[in-house]
């Protein structure tokens, strides 16, 4: 058997219990949907011996065949999140076409043939079994068809073998991450990897604080119990002036050290608090950009903002800020716990009693702090989201004279965020009374309790005082863990897990191990049944095939939304083909170092972006050591230097959204013609370059592009036709298909879709010459 | 000579007749139970019957019915459209059907019934377990399509509360499951899902 899915022995049995016996059964596909899309393992197997498919359900209530004489033009038609598999059902065989039949005969008898098939539902299958079955339906062509014999080596099954090379599990369905290696690292011990550059800053921080621990500890002592006891008591042992003010100097100097260690403390923290978070950001930023283009699909830029600006500061300051105060009071609560309980344990165990209630009551409350922490950051986020919107379509929203609409959407985001950050923070604020509350009753039981023994005289005043300032200090601690702590953890915990998902995406263009580095580019491309979906419910390209040779200048024509553009994305390498291949010169293009695609491809994409900075860095984008002479050259042959030259500084004028200078759309197309020619690329790609131009300027483009794409391969797509006019071959591309290839005569006497845009276009400007 | 002009004349009219042929393309009707019947082909598909005034009868073995407004109006404005010969999904559209419960009830039930499978979102009706690695949410469900264990990435983004309260989640293969109201789950299932609202 092939290795698709592997039946099991229930599936056998009802196999067996048909007559098919296991050596006559290719190949098997478990679908997990039944016809009534309930959840379930049915089957779908091949054999060759009785050219049939069969479906069966995993009880055997259903058992069907289909005999691929009669059953044919198998179609998975993509539903949202499943599939649903159907076959056209003939009452004859197909018929044999004789030889040196002629396409119109050949068209109406298939026509014909067509015609009385009837539409037959084989099964429904989630998305997960769509690559099986789409694998199961090629390899079922390949055999009973075109009288292949498939070996278990097949390139077809790479793609369901692949595992990661950790755990040697394979990868969930069209992912490449492994979800049991790739991220279980806690996130408290990446984070310490931040800390590291700044190792004797901490152990400045954790010696000053163990300093202060001391100090706050000891101070309670010399101020209530000696200088009570056993200065100012007539009968303590150092009754004495001397003594008042050696004590007194002794708290003011440890008051002194305090004062600087904090200072050294709080300096230390902040200065690493800030180059955390700054680290982090960049980090973080440095990661969006190696991302695939389709997170930014599924990530809003509001959410990407919110992201870096955000989740970095909060966790750094988490870890900043309250991981040194935790030790701190962790340190202070130990120390102080030993001395009261020391001191008099039986009094002490009041001070424990409100803490499980505590505890419980922040166990209770942890989910809403969760909760809220993180809608607050989706408010925050769509907030953010919505100004960048509004902001980069300010065009459209004064050229519709929407200002007020937009401020009042505005106003309900706004509302949002403030209702949940309020929210965060009461709820917060709700709980610190209530703390504070058992703890005040708990310290109000010790002085009543504490109150009569020393009026038993069980206590001394002194060590009464004493003891009620140790008290006083233990609570700090408690109340700390209980509010502030857990309240910052929460925050933190939530950014940290938005932090590490982006950290941890991985982009989808991955680069191989086995790179290769060519020194240079000749520029020949070839497509090799090219598969394309942006996302898994509809297939966009669909067995794109073509070859281009270097030097060659290829059109690319099409309806809009045919997928010329996606091609080029693929070309590109914005994108990687779902399946088949992209070679250039003969190389797989995911094997070519990035570096070297990039120096050596261009693209004047559709959607044009000035970024915003003077006319000169935008031209120089790709290639910023480029020489003024040569962005001027390059300028001159994108018929850009002359609007250049007219506007108020030159090359020097500053461009690009936001900025007071804006250009035409023609004028902007000029300048991402230019960024092109400076890289003086082997493939240039021309995605509507020339189209918001008038015909002369695009005369004059077409003439200097000529003169560029001399001795290179270029591609450029247009719906004018007469942009193409150099071109030496033509593709047609049809819902992502190429349906006709050729050159500009050849396809005029095909008669087909390129005959009729042409036909349209022409019939245009002849209405134009009639009617003027 | 007024021999070959009247070649080139039908030759001209050959020409136009053929350029009207490429242009031609169908006109998407009001699709109203008086001009349009629905049943149930053999296969299990929905086939079509069109008869325009003025026209003649149509028969469609498979049409694709697809919602415009799958969220916001389910039942209304539904595309019905002829598959085209290449077995393409888009096809050109026969007609719209306003609302699909002016038609027969047999109707209704037929293109309901197809539409939930094409529409396919199964709904949560308890959770078993949600467990969070670094990134990814293990799922554990009880749907009303049976049980289910499904792996969403990025919570943050596939998990999503639509303005009507409904709780959409997508999961790794693009498959969708909703909540539609959190209020009739189970107490410990709504505190599972407690932070995605
Ligand atoms: N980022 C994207 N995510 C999802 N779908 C996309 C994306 N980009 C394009 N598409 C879809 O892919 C299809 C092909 O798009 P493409 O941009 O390749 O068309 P095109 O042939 O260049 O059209 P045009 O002539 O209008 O530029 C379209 O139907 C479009 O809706
Ligand atoms: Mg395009």
């Amino acid at each position: 058997m092939l290795p698709l899915d592997i039946l099991d022995k229930n599936a056998e049995e009802i196999l067996d219990k048909h007559g098919l016996s296991m050596d006559q059964i290719e190949m098997a596909v478990m679908i997990d949907l039944d016809r009534e899309e309930k959840y379930s393992r049915n089957w779908l197997v091949f054999s060759s011996r009785s050219r049939s498919v069969y479906y069966f359900t995993g009880d055997g209530a259903v058992f069907d065949a289909y005999d691929v004489d009669y059953y044919t033009e198998p179609l998975i038609e993509n539903f949202s999140g499943s599939v649903r598999f159907i076959y056209n059902r003939h009452e004859t065989k197909m018929p044999v076409i004789p030889e040196g039949t002629g396409e119109a005969e050949k068209k109406r008898l298939m026509d014909e043939y067509d015609r009385d098939a009837k539409s037959v539902i084989v099964c429904y299958a989630t998305n997960k079994c769509k690559n099986k079955l789409n694998a199961f339906l090629t390899l079922i062509d390949r055999m009973a068809f075109k009288g292949e014999t498939v070996k278990e080596d097949d390139e077809l099954f790479k793609q369901f073998t692949e595992v990661c090379p950790k755990c040697g599990r394979s990868y969930p369905d069209g992912t490449k991450q492994c979800p049991y290696c790739d991220k279980n690292k806690k996130f408290v011990f990446r984070m310490f990897a931040f800390y590291k550059p700044h190792k004797w800053r901490c152990l400045l921080v954790l010696s000053c604080m163990m300093i202060n621990s001391f100090i706050l500890l000891i101070t309670p002592y010399l101020q209530n119990k000696f200088l009570l006891n056993e200065v100012l008591n007539p009968e303590g042992g150092h009754h004495a002036v001397e003594w008042v003010i050696a004590t007194i100097s002794a708290i003011v100097g440890l008051n002194l050290v305090n004062t600087f260690t904090d200072i050294f403390q709080h300096r230390a923290e902040q200065y690493m608090s800030c180059h955390v978070t700054d680290t982090m950001r960049k980090t973080i930023f440095e990661k969006v950009q190696t991302l695939s283009l389709s997170f930014f699909g599924s990530n809003s830029v509001g959410n990407i903002i919110t992201r870096i600006e955000n989740d970095g500061p909060a966790v750094a300051n988490f870890f900043g800020l309250y991981i040194p105060n935790t030790i701190w009071n962790t340190v202070n609560l130990i120390g102080m716990m030993i001395i009261v309980f020391s001191m008099n344990w039986k009094l002490s165990l009041i001070i424990l009693a409100p803490v499980p209630l505590l505890f419980i009551l922040y166990r209770t409350r942890e989910p809403k702090y969760y909760k809220a922490a993180s809608r607050t950051f989706r408010a925050r986020s769509s907030m953010n989201g919505m100004v960048n919107d509004s902001l980069s379509g300010i065009r459209v929203v004064k050229a519709f004279a929407k200002e007020v609409d937009e401020t009042h959407r505005f106003r309900k985001f706004a509302e949002k965020d403030r209702q949940a950050n309020l929210y965060q923070n009461l709820m917060y604020l709700s709980f610190f009374p209530l703390v504070g509350l058992l703890i005040g009753m708990s310290s109000q039981v010790i002085w009543s309790i504490g109150g009569a023994e020393v009026i038993n005289k069980n206590m001394s005043y002194a060590d009464f005082v004493t003891y009620f300032s140790y008290v006083g200090l233990v609570f700090s601690p408690i109340r700390y863990f209980t509010t502030n702590f857990a309240d910052a953890l929460n925050h933190a915990v939530n950014s940290a897990q938005r932090f590490y998902e982006t950290m941890d995406t991985k982009p989808d263009i991955i680069e191989t191990v086995d790179q290769i580095t060519p020194e240079s580019i000749r520029g020949d491309i070839e497509l090799k049944n090219v598969n394309f979906s942006y996302d898994l419910n509809r297939p966009i390209l669909k067995n794109v095939s073509m070859k281009i040779n270097h030097g060659d200048q290829i059109g690319l024509v099409g309806h809009t939304g045919a997928g010329k553009s996606t091609i080029a994305n693929l070309i590109t390498r914005l994108y990687d083909p779902s399946s088949g291949s992209i070679l250039i010169d003969g190389i797989d293009i995911k094997k070519i170092n990035p570096d070297v695609l990039r120096k050596n491809m261009a693209i004047v994409s559709q959607e044009i972006f000035i970024f915003r900075g003077t006319v000169a860095d935008n031209i120089r984008y790709a290639r910023p050591d480029a020489s003024l002479e040569e962005v001027i050259d390059a300028a001159k042959a994108a018929n850009a230097h002359d609007f250049i030259m007219a506007m108020p500084r030159g090359y020097d004028t500053i461009v690009g959204i936001g900025s007071s200078r804006a250009m035409s759309g023609g004028e902007q197309q000029r300048i991402s013609i230019a960024r092109a020619i400076l890289l003086a690329p082997k493939i240039l790609i021309l995605d509507e370059a020339t189209a918001a131009m008038d015909t002369e300027t695009e005369r004059l483009i077409g003439k200097s592009l000529d003169s560029l794409v001399e001795g290179r391969t270029s591609i450029s797509i247009a719906h004018r036709l007469s942009t193409l006019k150099g071109c030496n071959r033509l593709n047609v591309i049809e819902d992502g298909e190429i349906v006709e290839s050729g050159t500009h005569e050849e396809l005029i006497r095909l008669r087909g879709i390129y005959y009729k845009l042409y036909k349209l276009q022409s019939e245009a400007n002849k209405k134009i010459v009639v009617g003027g | 000579m007024s021999d070959e002009k009247k070649i080139n004349v039908s030759a001209e009219e050959n020409e136009e007749a053929l350029v009207d042929a490429l242009f031609a393309k169908r006109i998407s009707y009001d699709l109203t139970p008086d001009n349009s019947r629905f049943f149930l082909s053999e296969g299990g598909l929905i086939s079509m019957e069109l008869s325009v005034p003025d026209k003649e009868k149509e028969f469609f073995e498979r049409v694709i019915i697809i919602r415009s407004f799958p969220i916001s109006n389910p039942t209304g404005f539904l595309s019905v459209r002829a598959p085209d010969s290449r077995g393409s999904e888009k096809g050109e559209e026969i007609g719209i059907i306003h609302d699909i419960n002016d038609f027969p009830e047999e109707t209704v039930k037929i293109i309901s019934e197809e539409l939930d499978k094409r529409y396919f979102i199964p709904e949560i009706t308890k959770v078993h377990s949600i467990r969070d690695k670094y990134g990814f949410s293990y799922w554990d469900c009880d749907t009303s399509s049976g049980r289910r264990t499904f792996i969403v990435s990025n919570p943050y983004s596939n998990i999503r509360l639509l303005d009507d309260g409904r709780l959409l989640v997508e999961d790794m293969d693009g498959s969708n499951f909703c909540i539609p109201e959190k209020k009739k789950l189970d107490n410990s299932s709504q505190r599972k899902i407690e932070a995605f609202y």
